[in-house]
């Protein structure tokens, strides 16, 4: 008889304990039936959702946040400083401007016509 | 808390399908978790965590090689898990003796005794190869594990058991 042969044999002798099968679908049907029965219980028991309420506070909720994003972006535009090059312009030193200002002693005068 | 007079039907009908299963795969799945765990203890308690699994996924099937397959799979799984597990109770070893009853179930009990005593990974290459009669490939998919690997656990179990048995060939 060959290894494979032999293998077969040995193994067709090995039976799971009909008591463990037993128990086992014991306990399977209680927890299907614990399930269940709690299942069903909840259902009976269970109050009706109030959808109609739900939606009026989603939507209170939502126009809520609505003018609160509004006003904060009011107040924001209120806040801001606008870019004005003008002002934003670098004076020039004092010193530098009287320079400008001064007439130089080397003016040559342009050439009368 | 209200009480339903449905619930015992529901429940049968439920369990139905487990309970078929159960019928049908008891001996698949007992030898699978036998040949992992290779003790009996472990393996009832590997069968039972294999069909409360079933029961509480309710999973759907293509055909039933498809379902054999998870069986195995999950049984082979939950064995090793159980294995690697630190608060796994003192081993004890399967007695094939305790199944002889005759001259021909002696020699039965000689091969298994043979094959409990191999390392875990060449038991199950060695059981799925043999009895179950999956390909390298198909063993290799089930065990999670690269073809190479099934072959070279095949041939080394081949060869221990081989001697152990005093030169049956295969």
């Amino acid at each position: 008889m060959n290894l494979k042969h032999e293998i077969k044999n040995a193994y067709d002798s090995v039976h799971a304990p009909q008591e463990l099968t037993e128990r086992m679908k014991r306990e399977l049907y209680q927890k299907d039936y614990h399930e269940m029965e709690d299942e069903l219980t909840c259902e009976a028991v269970r109050p009706a959702k109030p959808h109609g309420a739900r939606y009026v506070f989603y939507i209170a909720a939502s126009l809520a946040l609505c003018a609160g994003l509004g006003l904060s972006v009011w107040s924001l535009r209120d806040q801001r400083t606008d870019y004005k090059p003008g002002t934003n312009v670098q004076m020039p030193a004092v010193s530098d401007v009287d320079a400008a200002t001064e007439p130089t002693q080397n003016v040559t005068e342009p050439p009368a016509a | 808390m209200q009480r339903s007079e449905e619930a015992p039907q529901t429940a049968i009908r439920m369990s139905g399908m487990t309970f078929a299963a159960v019928d049908r795969y008891q001996d698949l799945v007992y030898r699978t978790a036998l040949t992992v765990t290779g003790n009996v203890p472990d393996a009832e308690d590997v069968m039972q965590e294999v069909f409360f699994r079933y029961f509480r996924s309710h999973p759907v099937f293509e055909s039933e090689t498809h379902e054999r397959a998870w069986l195995i799979r999950v049984t082979v799984n939950t064995g090793r898990n159980l294995l690697r597990s630190a608060w796994r109770r003192k081993r004890v070893d399967f007695d094939p003796e305790l199944l002889v009853q005759s001259e021909e179930q002696s020699r039965d009990s000689r091969v298994l005794r043979a094959v409990m005593a191999l390392p875990e990974k060449y038991r199950i290459a060695i059981y799925l190869y043999y009895y179950e009669e999956y390909s390298i490939r198909e063993i290799a998919e089930l065990t999670e594990q690269s073809e190479s690997a099934v072959s070279q656990q095949l041939s080394r179990g081949r060869r221990k058991l081989r001697s152990k048995l005093g030169g049956a060939k295969a």
